[in-house]
């Protein structure tokens, strides 16, 4: 397989960028649902509650579902080889 | 959250979270909105004439022939109140009561599907009544009868309610005309 299609497919990011994916999404997506209600409720109409949702679930998903650089800033140290004693 | 996937999962997962608080969120307020904030609808309806027939009280198969009864009225009703931003439609309809053995009687005269603010004022006179009423006995026996306007909130979000307004016309059953 491809860098690009394991990149893509398996999308593998580090310990600290999964904390990061996670907090994303929650904050993200808590002031998505907030935001819509906000605008719902001042405009009054109930179709814009859901297309700004739609539009921040969207965005939402392209920051956190791709796995881009900013999640691999702190990639896992192994340790070096050691040679087995006899 | 270490691969792709996975973050679908979990994303995905909480878009329907925030969906569920949402939409909790829009019945509650809409519920509040209706209630504490909002005027009585007002309404004014008249009876103008109502006609007790001896026959078929439909057109179709296997209705007997039996007294129904034929109304004309006018109506009068800003329902404007009651659409807030979580009302899909309103379904209003005018209902008459009136006794009977062993439950009381309630008949669907008219009815109408208001889908916008600007269609609630409604402004109607000299209609004729969509239904006829006519009694499971077959008979009216110039029983009291009184005439409401109802309506059911179908909102966007949340639970459905139904209401009624206060204003009541209450008429009788008049005797059968002769047959023509």
């Amino acid at each position: 397989m491809s860098d690009l299609q394991t990149l893509l497919l398996e999308g593998p990011i580090d310990f600290v960028g999964q904390k990061l994916a996670d907090s994303v999404t929650f904050y993200f997506l808590s002031i998505a649902g907030v935001v819509a209600f906000l605008v719902g409720i001042i405009t009054g109409d109930i179709s814009l509650t859901g297309y700004t949702l739609v539009l921040f679930v969207s965005a939402g998903f392209v920051i956190v579902v791709f796995p881009w650089p900013f999640y691999k800033r702190h990639p896992l140290k192994w340790l070096p080889p050691t040679i087995a004693q006899n | 959250m270490f691969s792709t996937f996975q973050r679908i999962q979990q994303y995905c997962g909480f878009v329907t979270t925030v969906t569920l608080f949402l939409a909790v969120a829009i019945s509650v307020s809409s519920i509040i909105q209706e209630h504490y904030f909002t005027d009585i609808p007002r309404i004014s309806m008249n009876l103008q004439s109502i006609d007790v027939r001896f026959g078929k009280p439909h057109i179709g198969y296997n209705y007997k022939r039996q007294e129904y009864a034929l109304m004309k009225f006018d109506l009068e009703a800003d329902l404007t109140p009651l659409f807030t931003w979580n009302t899909k439609q309103l379904f209003v309809y005018l209902a008459a009561t009136y006794p009977g053995k062993p439950y009381a009687n309630k008949v669907v005269v008219w009815d109408a599907i208001i889908r916008n603010k600007e269609d609630a004022l409604l402004s109607l006179s000299d209609i004729t009544a969509d239904y006829s009423i006519y009694d499971v006995t077959g008979k009216f026996n110039g029983r009291n009868a009184t005439l409401s306007l109802e309506w059911n909130a179908q909102p966007y979000v949340g639970l459905l309610t139904w209401n009624k307004g206060s204003e009541r016309e209450r008429f009788a059953f008049p005797q059968l005309t002769p047959a023509r």
